[in-house]
């Protein structure tokens, strides 16, 4: 029960947070801002689940909260399919390429950086 | 814009919930498949739900609210990122890129589909 409220709660901070970013740029090429708010969690969610439990005395509600709810909700699939269609059905094909491209690319890359950085700051064990 | 907020935070809680019981209830199935098939799946039907909603006549917060908010909150990038980076750093490239592919060509083909609804 615990784990379920954290997430609702976590999620609403996540998906507002994202509405929020959405609502204050104002760029002519607006769907950048999904590229940022992916690439951005999917470098975070590592250090969630991995490194914060680690370090500090979270209990795993809030673990799960914070990675399910913030990052999840934060994060979202759904918008970068629909802005990849509607840029490819307005034959702006360059731009599907780039949109595909760094939403992915850059998303691996981002996450492996997660993955790698927040294991080498996990607290090595003392003999 | 602070309604707008409060409307997507509202619909992500949803989404989120709704994501989180389908991954705890699909996690025999990941066995079966070999692959993450619980977020496969909700990143495949919220694509699809997300066309439908964007193209739909439904009033503009009904839309934010099911559209930004729920679909939104129970898709995910972070977690389909890391599943992906998990499964390649454990040596089974295969299964990552056919997850990425299928994620990919999938959710294209789902949103597409949606809109046409």
């Amino acid at each position: 029960m615990k784990k379920i409220i954290a997430i609702a709660l976590f999620a609403m901070l996540g998906g507002g947070l994202r509405e929020w970013l959405g609502l204050l740029v104002s760029w002519p090429q607006h769907f950048w801002i999904t590229v940022i708010i992916n690439v951005t969690g999917a470098f975070l969610l590592s250090f969630v689940t991995t490194l914060l439990p680690a370090r500090l005395p979270v209990s795993p509600a809030i673990v799960t909260g914070m990675s399910v709810g913030l990052v999840g909700s934060f994060t979202t699939f759904s918008t970068f399919t629909l802005e990849t269609l509607q840029l490819w059905q307005r034959g702006q094909t360059g731009l599907v390429l780039a949109y595909v491209g760094a939403s992915l690319g850059l998303g691996l890359l981002a996450g492996l950086a997660g993955n790698l950085l927040s294991e080498h700051w996990l607290p090595t064990e003392e003999f | 814009m602070w309604q707008m907020i409060l409307t997507v935070s509202a619909g992500a809680a949803l989404g989120a919930l709704i994501r989180y019981s389908a991954t705890e209830l699909a996690k025999p199935l990941n066995q079966r498949f070999n692959l993450p098939i619980a977020t496969l799946i909700i990143n495949l039907v919220g694509a699809g739900l997300l066309g439908w909603d964007m193209t739909s006549d439904l009033a503009p917060m009904w839309q934010l609210f099911i559209g930004t908010g729920i679909m939104g909150g129970l898709t995910t990038f972070s977690t389909m990122i890391n599943e992906i980076i998990l499964l390649a750093r454990n040596h089974h490239l295969k299964t990552a890129s056919t997850y990425l592919g299928v994620s990919l060509v999938g959710g294209l083909l789902m949103v597409w589909l949606g809109t046409l609804l």
